[in-house]
């Protein structure tokens, strides 16, 4: 692997229960009571024209317009490759045509529902509509199918193989569907929805771009471990996915009991809420975190999340201002 | 028949999300693909899936679909002579 690559996020924007496509809400976000949240849907007529969007579900509509959104802001129009999270898919669009098979049988279903009920459905729509016939990939791993993503780009952009990369995290939650995930995900404070899209190549022309100093995947780490790797890099910021549940809490905190130091944490499930994408608005806020802290410090953030207790992955952000590396 | 017409110009907005557009806004003869409408092959496969779904009618001969389609007013007069249900 060649050392001298580095990875950095050049653009990204969000679709959550927060107000979309911009960060006005960051400040003031909004807070909810509710056990279940849809996200604010974006105006997106001047983003994909009428006779394509009349065919697309809510998930296929957010995750083009951050896609867009964030190539635009980027200045790259064609990506060397697009890769995608999500726990769920188009999830919509499958209870759709599960409940058409159950009521007309095999022989009289909906081509389009057919079609577009599949996990890799966005990926490749972005790809069709963008007209990018690069390398193209999905990974459906529940609460950590972002980080797999981010892992796939990040790893391919420091070995040189592309230079720049796509990356989303889209998932949508049903009414039935949060009413399933009450029973089935107890460790849940409040559901809501994620689209989250990001250019990441590996040089910048910005001297606030953020970098991606390392990603780390574990299956049911051991937690001294787990604390004594962070203890070697001291980052002074933890983002947390505490949502306030003491089942999906008690793990974040006997980690924090194992640190040496104490970090400052931030949390921002109470702010988006849970999913199997929440973690990509963790990678979101850090990365507004960094630009904002000044043009003379050099800032680091360690991402700490863990899906179900058992998968975890800690991603490392750092910027160092005024420096630039050509794109 | 124009009972029939409107009730067809209704499931076809809402079968194929044409989300923008009331019945008043289709022509009945004007042809649905290519000019008119601009519905394409897949909108082709969703229309069949009403016939068959709305009025118990199979097409089987692809051949066939083509002088069906044509417009509202030939799906209407193909659904009043052809329909089991």
């Amino acid at each position: 692997m060649n050392k001298e690559t580095r990875c950095f996020v050049l653009s990204m924007t969000q679709v959550s229960c927060q107000k979309p496509l911009c960060d006005e809400w960051i400040d003031n976000p909004c807070r909810y009571t509710d056990y279940f949240v849809r996200a604010q849907e974006p105006d997106t007529r001047n983003l994909i024209p009428p006779s394509e969007a009349r065919r697309m579900s809510r998930i296929l509509k957010r995750a083009l317009v951050t896609s867009i959104t964030a190539l635009n802001e980027s200045g790259i129009s064609h990506p060397e490759a697009i890769i995608t999270g999500t726990g769920t898919g188009c999830m919509e669009n499958s209870e759709k045509f599960l409940i058409d098979l159950c009521r007309y049988g095999e022989n009289c279903l909906k081509p389009t529902l057919f079609m577009q009920s599949t996990h890799n459905t966005i990926s490749s729509l972005i790809a069709i509509i963008l007209k990018c016939h690069g390398y193209n990939n999905t990974y459906s791993h529940m609460g950590i199918s972002f980080e797999s993503a981010l892992l796939d780009a990040w790893l391919q952009i420091k070995s040189g193989m592309i230079r720049n990369a796509l990356i989303g995290a889209h998932d949508e939650v049903t009414p039935f569907m949060a009413l399933v995930m009450e029973r089935t995900h107890p460790e849940f404070a409040f559901i809501s929805e994620t689209s989250m899209s990001a250019m990441l190549s590996s040089g910048s022309d910005s001297t606030s771009a953020c970098e991606i100093k390392d990603i780390k995947l574990f299956h049911k780490p051991d937690m001294e471990k787990l604390a004594a790797l962070l203890n070697e890099d001291t980052d002074p910021m933890l983002m947390l996915g505490i949502n306030g549940n003491p089942l999906n809490d008690a793990p974040y905190l006997e980690l924090l009991e194992n640190l040496d130091y104490s970090p400052s944490t931030e949390q921002y499930k109470k702010t988006f809420g849970d999913n199997f994408s929440s973690s990509a608005m963790a990678f979101y806020k850090g990365v507004r975190i960094l630009e904002s802290c000044g043009d003379d410090k050099t800032g680091r953030i360690t991402l700490i999340n863990h899906s179900e207790g058992s998968d975890w992955s800690i991603i490392r952000l750092q910027r160092q201002p005024g420096e630039i590396v050509k794109k | 028949m124009n009972e029939l017409i409107d009730k067809l110009k209704t499931q076809i907005i809402e079968a194929l999300n044409l989300e923008d557009m009331t019945i008043s806004d289709i022509d009945t003869e004007a042809p649905l693909f290519g000019s008119g409408l601009g519905l394409d092959s897949i909108d082709a496969l969703e229309l069949i899936v009403l016939l068959e779904r709305e009025y118990g009618i199979k097409l089987t001969n692809p051949a066939e679909g083509k002088e069906i389609f044509r417009s509202v007013a030939t799906i209407a007069d193909y659904v009043s002579k052809n329909r089991t249900k």
